[in-house]
């Protein structure tokens, strides 16, 4: 990957979340499952956590109610506005924003005891590097855990052309069998996984989403002909009169040895 | 609202890793090895080495 593509994708970044700041915070679906990413993290009082382009801030502000203090980065200023806003709203004080990447991170090794990232890898140019990052800044004993999209291999590229069109700063979800590989050669002990499925309505998706013009109709085509076939692997259904689908969601966390 | 004297503990420069000096006036992050000031703005810190100031 050259600089030149490089700064492209995270162009595309800014641009894609400076336009979903509202929207993707107003997504019903990203309300569920904080529960398994709570149970999961076994996160508790004593805990220093970061969260890694943390968005408008929905996942280190319901870790705030849980750890001693959350830090959140992300490389859209707009989301990290969303995220203030958010605190404000709820009136936590152990929250702190910064603007900046995920690879490299910028703090030093062994800050935190908790480092988590949701729906953030499908991004990424280099997941191995970020999670190497996150790893990094983690102190011996405490944990890491990261949350996305995980889809059967053989769905995989229909899945990422779909995610491609809605969303130009989709790279890639990783599928299981990456997932998995990622965390085994990490380094990181103990390593658990769970899962759960995020119900998205195509029509309310599709508000919130700013594929190039032309591209709605194509991505609208591509999910009611999978009504059946499931060729995208998000089960694409017919419920209540509408589109619907499933994202299925992994949940891995490890331990610094 | 004032910089957490914790969160200035922990941040580096993310182009060396080197320890940084916060500004006086809490304005920006300054990395003395890179020669590079990293704003603070409205209290977030702009930690990207493509909006990083150089010193003089």
């Amino acid at each position: 990957m050259t600089q030149h593509l490089a700064d492209a994708h995270q162009s595309r970044i800014i641009d894609q979340f400076s336009r979903q700041a509202i929207p993707f915070t107003q997504i019903p679906g990203h309300y569920d499952a904080m529960q398994v990413l709570i149970e999961m993290s076994r996160v508790t009082k004593e805990d220093l956590v970061l969260d890694v382009a943390c968005g408008p801030g929905m996942v280190a502000c319901e870790f705030a109610r849980h750890a001693h203090h959350v830090t959140g980065i992300d490389i859209t200023p707009a989301m990290i506005e969303q995220a203030e806003k958010r605190q404000q709203e709820q009136n936590l004080e152990n929250v702190s924003w910064q603007i900046g990447t995920a690879t490299p991170l910028p703090f030093a090794d062994g800050s935190f005891s908790l480092v988590l990232t949701r729906y953030s890898y499908h991004h990424l140019l280099a997941p191995t590097e970020a999670l190497a990052e996150m790893i990094r800044v983690c102190r011996p004993g405490g944990r890491v855990l990261v949350a996305d999209v995980a889809i059967e291999s053989s769905k995989s590229a229909t899945y990422d052309r779909l995610e491609i069109l809605r969303d130009p700063s989709h790279t890639h979800a990783l599928t299981r069998e990456e997932f998995s590989a990622l965390f085994l050669n990490s380094g990181l002990q103990e390593c658990r996984q769970s899962g759960y499925g995020v119900d998205i309505e195509l029509e309310a998706q599709l508000k919130a989403s700013f594929p190039k013009p032309g591209d709605e109709e194509i991505i609208r085509k591509m999910v009611t002909e999978d009504v059946g076939v499931d060729s995208i692997g998000i089960n694409a259904r017919v419920g209540d009169h509408r589109i619907v689908y499933t994202v299925p969601i992994a949940v891995y966390v490890g331990t610094k040895s | 609202m004032a910089l957490s004297p914790d969160l200035i503990a922990i941040l580096v420069c993310p182009q060396c890793k080197g320890k940084l000096d916060l500004e006086a006036n809490e304005a920006a992050f300054v990395c003395p090895a890179c020669r590079l000031r990293y704003p603070v703005r409205e209290g977030i810190p702009v930690m990207l080495v493509d909006e990083a100031e150089p010193t003089s």
